[in-house]
């Protein structure tokens, strides 16, 4: 992989991550051309024991989660008391690890030039080290306050948000930290807490409760004023943030006497009287199908979506057409990946390699990083 | 400033929240970065000049004005100088085509077709400077079908996949509450512009990049797409279940507040039905095994739930976490920032805005070792630097820019000059 043109060709990355946030960090970076070597024992990275697997049938090759988060990177299975274990650690420019003890093995361990990176749930730098995961920093982060229904319990958000977020902010950081690099030559180390990445995202009524700003109440009745609702063939979102998307999408429903009271302009005025409006607006919006309404509203500037499912975003044509997408194989299957965030017209984001199989890569590792040292000790 | 990217400068149009929430990140990291509005286009999370400052904030001590005062802006431009420079006039252009070649990215989140229109699209800038980074963020990205579809945080999250994933199991289709597909994608945008400074720094190559909010959303659905792709199974909403732990959800507490928590391995479920006291959920062959958890999950919620009702959130969550067992109440807003971890790391920092007042706010995302990203600067007022950065930059004369002020090119408050 170093042979890629590409903004990381010349790095070298142990991944020695047990968790989704640090795998994927390498994983970002495999994407642009590191050569990223997941370094595992013989139980494997414990993404490959997620489910969901390949046909439901499990096995270390057919993880779903593994799949996505460890491809781009090549498997290196040694014991933990291997001694070629240490000279990988050795040359390598970044290290990822995901709790402490690991951050300051491979702190002893690595060049004084390398970037350890450690995303861990509460930090490296946090007082006590406490077990923790998506779930639980959706309750201390604020994320779970905000999601569900009135009443309801709250709810964490959908998959790995915290996983996938610090894993890509370790990303940034440590990209950041290898541009500095060239200049110092020195090396630090990089830590990331799973819990912060959420809590950035929360910095806007953070800041609203201190100031004591009337904030919207944070968990949602059901509704057209608070989320998707229902048209003819799926879920249909709406949102009347500002009062021309309010005017444009009233007639476009042909809801004109809503379009034309200038009242209704006013989001409190909206509020007060939400039970009939919104029987009004879901009514109109029910007998229609949710592409014929995104085409009705879109273009007439209201800001509206479909309920886009997992099928519906794998088989989109402006994705498609946006090269988003890559094969991928898992288990010997070619299946389609997201690939790439956004277009880069230098440096595009690629899945170049499927994710590994356990120590598919070993030899190849072991010569290509460390070929002197090993004819030597024969 | 600190941090690791101390030297880079980054002139953007970013507003509201997607793009300004990478820029502020960028700026974290130690880059200069110089936000451009207009006096008649503020950042319109400023809220606009009409109204009041907000009671919350009201300080007879200091000069305020509303559209410093938001919470909105404040809170996601710390590190930031902002400068007002009207580029819909042809003089703020010549002007803005002066610091392209002092800046080493050029940021927008307008839709498409505006910086062509302006005559500031990629091609232009890097005829100005041949190595130029030219990022910008929208809706759907410059390209495809839906180029021209305006899209906002709210409509993005359906868009995107993230939606049909968030709600109870069984029960319909959840926006979150917050847009969270503006930050996301503003993590992405950061973590492209970064890689194209390095790219640069490697190659001397500059590079256009052109995001699209739904692709880069939807990247964090990854592993339920391949679901689809490998599986031909559109993934259903799952509430709080996980695929392969149980328990692992909510319940509500003797106080009425909720208590997240979970058992991954072996050890965390023997010390939570330890902790729990129900010998039959040790002894029971259903809940043997992760397996046989996961496939009771409903009578094992049901158990936790009944248990979780006789205790209060607090004092659970202190025996839960010293058992090992990963636990955590739900906290409220006011409580969001006073974790010791948050405080200890220097997450939760203070900030004292010149009109706002001293608040502790959110802070950069990241501790290193030897480059520290710091808060070093609140959120920037309308207009605070345009004459620092027009001397710093431009070696500008004040007759200049006072020029431009009467001009309404320049200047710090609403284009009539009243405030």
């Amino acid at each position: 992989m170093g042979k890629h043109a590409s903004a990381l060709g010349d790095i070298r990355v142990v991944d020695l991550s047990t968790r989704l946030s640090g795998a994927f960090a390498a994983k970002l970076m495999g994407d642009h051309g590191a050569d990223v070597v997941l370094l595992e024992s013989c139980e494997g990275h414990p993404t490959r024991s997620e489910a969901p697997f390949l046909d439901d049938a499990p096995g270390p090759e057919r993880s779903l989660l593994h799949a996505y988060a460890n491809a781009n990177k090549r498997s290196a299975l040694l014991a933990p008391a291997d001694g070629r274990r240490q000279s990988l650690l050795q040359v390598a420019d970044v290290l990822v690890v995901s709790d402490r003890e690991s951050a300051e093995a491979a702190r002893a361990a690595a060049s004084p030039a390398a970037l350890v990176v450690a995303v861990t749930p509460y930090g490296l730098a946090a007082p006590e080290d406490a077990p923790g995961n998506d779930l639980t920093t959706s309750a201390v982060s604020g994320w779970a306050l905000i999601n569900g229904d009135e009443g309801g319990p709250p709810l964490r958000p959908t998959l790995r948000q915290s996983d996938y977020l610090a894993g890509l902010l370790a990303y940034t950081g440590t990209v950041a930290a290898l541009v500095e690099r060239e200049q110092s030559g020195a090396g630090q180390v990089i830590d990331v807490s799973e819990l912060e990445p959420p809590l950035w995202m929360a910095a806007p009524t953070i800041l609203a409760a201190a100031q004591g700003d009337a904030i919207g109440r944070g968990r949602a009745r059901p509704g057209v004023f608070s989320g998707p609702v229902p048209t003819r063939d799926g879920y249909f979102s709406v949102t009347f943030s500002r009062p021309h998307f309010w005017t444009e999408a009233m007639h476009a429903l042909g809801l004109e006497d809503l379009a034309t009271d200038p009242r209704y302009l006013d989001r409190t005025v909206r509020q007060a009287e939400a039970a009939p409006l919104q029987e009004r607006i879901e009514g109109a919006l029910a007998q229609r199908g949710r592409w014929e309404l995104f085409d009705a509203l879109a273009h007439r500037r209201a800001t509206v979506g479909v309920v886009l499912d997992m099928k519906d975003i794998a088989t989109s044509t402006h994705l498609e057409e946006r090269d988003v997408f890559s094969e991928t194989v898992i288990d010997g299957r070619p299946v389609r990946t997201l690939a790439s965030p956004c277009v880069m017209s230098g440096t595009p984001w690629r899945v170049r390699t499927p994710a590994p199989r356990l120590g598919e890569h070993t030899d190849e590792v072991l010569s290509a990083w460390l070929g002197q040292q090993l004819e030597g000790t024969r | 400033m600190t941090g690791p990217l101390v030297g880079i400068r980054i002139i953007t149009f970013t507003q509201a929240w997607a793009g300004t929430s990478a820029t502020e990140l960028l700026a974290f990291l130690g880059a200069d970065v110089i936000q451009i509005e207009s006096r008649t286009h503020p950042d319109i999370w400023r809220g606009g000049y009409a109204g009041e400052v907000p009671p919350g904030v009201r300080d007879e001590s200091r000069r305020q004005r509303k559209w410093n005062t938001a919470a909105a802006y404040n809170s996601v431009n710390l590190n930031k100088r902002a400068i007002t420079l009207d580029v819909a006039d042809e003089r703020g252009r010549a002007l803005f085509r002066r610091l392209v070649p002092l800046a080493d990215v050029i940021a927008d989140n307008f839709t498409p077709a505006v910086m062509r229109k302006w005559g500031l699209d990629y091609d232009s800038l890097r005829a100005i400077r041949p190595d130029i980074i030219a990022a910008s963020l929208s809706a759907y990205g410059a390209t495809g079908p839906l180029r021209d579809v305006r899209g906002i945080g709210g409509t993005l999250e359906p868009m995107s996949g993230l939606t049909s994933l968030l709600g109870y199991e069984g029960g319909r289709p959840m926006n979150s509450g917050s847009m969270i597909p503006d930050p996301i994608a503003g993590a992405w945008f950061a973590a492209a512009i970064v890689t194209a400074i390095r790219h640069r720094s490697r190659t001397g190559e500059g590079q256009y990049i052109d995001l699209g909010m739904m692709e880069a959303t939807a990247m964090m659905a990854g592993d339920a797409v391949l679901e689809f792709t490998a599986n031909g199974r559109v993934r259903a909403r799952t509430g709080n279940r996980h695929p392969r732990i149980a328990p692992h959800g909510t319940y509500e507490a003797r106080d009425g507040r909720w208590l997240a928590l979970c058992a991954d391995d072996e050890e965390q479920w023997r010390a939570l039905a330890r902790l729990i006291g129900d010998p039959t959920l040790l002894d029971a062959a259903r809940f043997a095994t992760q397996e046989s958890r996961k496939l009771h999950e409903v009578d094992l919620d049901a158990r936790i739930a009944l248990w979780a009702g006789t205790q209060d959130a607090e004092a659970a969550e202190v025996l839960l976490l010293a058992a090992g067992v990963p636990a955590a109440r739900v906290r409220s807003r006011e409580e969001l920032l006073k974790h010791p971890a948050l405080l200890a790391r220097g997450f939760a920092v203070e900030v004292d805005h010149p009109e706002a007042g001293r608040r502790t706010v959110a802070g950069a995302p990241w501790v290193m070792s030897r480059t520290q990203p710091e808060v070093t600067r609140p959120a920037p007022m309308l207009g605070e630097h345009s004459l620092e950065v027009f001397q710093e930059l431009l070696d500008m004369d004040r007759g200049e820019y006072e020029e431009l002020v009467a001009l309404g090119i320049s200047g710090d408050g609403p284009p009539d000059g009243q405030d």
